[in-house]
């Protein structure tokens, strides 16, 4: 059954924040690989911090996704 | 170096792209909506602008104008790429989220390349207003430049000392009706130490003194036009990493790795004759070459005639403003000065003109010239202290004393006259003391 225009606006508004999401976590691991070149174990752990909290924000995004899908 | 505004609501990503991009050495500023955009964007410049399309208070698109910074849309929605393409305005790339470190550097080392369009000028825009006269050689003059000027092709100007090269330069660069920066360097008066530096930059801690990052001219004219005046006096090792630069269209700091690309144009100047320089192994042939693609002469003043009326005229409106001294000069001794083969040509005659306006001041018309006026030092039948058998060295040092003393110790009016640099006058001076000692 094709999702309403309501529930393609949810979908495409959780692929976005999804995407930003993944957007930080490449450039924090961009950030931590620059760290650990330069071995800056502090900054290091910084990035990686961020780097985690944004992929449970994935994670949670994608449940609510699926949840989303999963209604009908 | 760019000057960046990065534009996003996620100040994860914010920050950590920035201390990326810093890292590059690029200037980097950061805000998360379109009023702070706007008012940064107000109140300083900006060569690019990294921008979101969704902000908490608009799109980012509201951000991007014809005679704004170019712009690199960032977007979470790959199939934006078609409404992109229609929005008016400097998108010179977009990216789709998320992002990698050299997906940005792409973008950034494209948008560098992406040299400024060049229209032609009229002559009056683009003659610098102290660029005078009406004989055939200028206008010839005149008409090279018009042709040459909006290109981005190097040009190599030649002529004798005192012709006004530098204003030939200058006009060129006006000529590329650009906004970008015009750089002068004389080679003749770096030292020899420095050049790499001086030309290129250097890398924090390439060598004892260096203790900050530089960037060198190459870098600071980024678009715009280097003029490497007395190209002659640049060292040989010097002319093999200005080869390279010309070659190869990028540059290498001093102790650094990073090939960035070099897209300023090249004007080149000299009083020397160049050819003659490279068969005596003081110039290289390959640069020498690569350097003539575009040659310009300008012509010597005894050349021109009919200019030297107009610029004396010039000359003694700009001394009468500056130092108040008489705006007409007597038709006898313009002749005079018309009559005169100006060896020193429009730097000679300018310097007789100022000294002629002082001489003169209080009245209202210029009557009477210095004393020797068409005798200066360099071309003196005063030979006195020199004789047959003295070595080069003797003779030069006896030049330059007898000069300095002509010019009351002035060492620039001194350096000019002579025709060499100020830095080598210092250098000599040196060198006599030393002696002495």
């Amino acid at each position: 059954m094709p999702l309403d225009e309501s529930e393609k606006g949810r979908l495409k508004e959780a692929l976005h924040k999804m995407n930003n999401a993944l957007n930080s976590i490449s450039m924090q691991a961009e950030l931590a690989k620059m760290y650990l070149e330069q071995n800056n174990s502090e900054m290091i752990g910084d990035a990686l911090g961020i780097i985690m909290s944004q992929c449970r924000q994935c994670s949670a995004i994608t449940q609510n996704t699926h949840a989303l899908l999963e209604k009908d | 170096m760019a000057r960046i505004l990065l534009v996003d609501d996620d100040t994860d990503f914010t920050s950590a792209t920035q201390t990326l991009l810093r890292a590059e050495h690029h200037d980097v500023s950061t805000v998360g909506s379109v009023a702070e955009a706007s008012g940064a964007l107000r109140r300083e410049s900006f060569d690019m602008l990294f921008v979101d399309l969704s902000l908490p208070d608009g799109s980012g698109l509201e951000l991007i104008k014809d005679d704004g910074p170019k712009a690199v849309i960032i977007t979470g929605h790959p199939s934006i790429e078609s409404a992109i393409r229609a929005v008016r305005g400097r998108v010179v790339d977009y990216l789709v989220k998320p992002l990698d470190k050299n997906q940005l550097i792409r973008s950034i080392e494209s948008a560098a390349v992406d040299k400024p369009t060049r229209r032609v000028r009229s002559i009056d825009a683009i003659r610098p207003a102290n660029m005078i006269g009406e004989s055939p050689a200028m206008k010839s003059l005149i008409k090279s430049i018009t042709e040459y000027g909006p290109t981005d092709v190097t040009v190599l100007i030649t002529g004798e000392s005192g012709t006004g090269k530098d204003l030939v330069a200058q006009a060129l660069h006006n000529a590329c009706n650009t906004d970008a920066k015009f750089v002068p360097v004389n080679c003749g008066a770096i030292p020899r130490e420095l050049v790499a530096s001086e030309l290129f930059g250097h890398e924090k801690g390439s060598f004892t003194g260096a203790g900050a990052k530089r960037v060198g001219i190459f870098e600071r004219a980024r678009n715009g036009t280097v003029f490497l005046d007395e190209i002659g006096e640049l060292p040989l090792d010097q002319q093999v990493a200005l080869l390279r630069v010309l070659e190869t269209g990028s540059i290498v700091r001093v102790g650094g790795e990073k090939e960035i690309p070099m897209t300023a144009r090249i004007i080149a100047a000299t009083n020397k004759d160049l050819e003659k320089e490279v068969t005596e192994g003081k110039f290289r042939e390959d640069l020498f070459f690569r350097l003539m693609v575009l040659p310009i002469h300008v012509p010597p003043l005894r050349e021109r005639e009919g200019d030297i009326s107009l610029l004396v005229n010039y000359f003694l409106e700009v001394y009468a403003k500056e130092h108040g001294t008489p705006a007409k000069f007597s038709p006898r001794l313009l002749a005079k000065l018309e009559s005169y083969h100006w060896p020193g040509n429009i730097r000679e005659l300018k310097h007789t003109v100022l000294r002629a306006a002082i001489l003169n001041r209080g009245k209202d018309t210029v009557d009477t010239l210095p004393d020797n006026f068409d005798r200066p030092p360099r071309w003196a039948d005063d030979v006195q202290g020199l004789r047959a058998g003295m070595s080069i060295k003797d003779v030069e040092k006896t030049l330059i004393e007898k000069t300095l003393d002509h010019f009351d110790g002035n060492k620039k009016l001194t350096a000019e006259a002579l025709g060499i640099s100020l830095k080598t006058l210092y250098n000599r001076l040196v060198e006599y003391e030393e002696d002495r000692v």
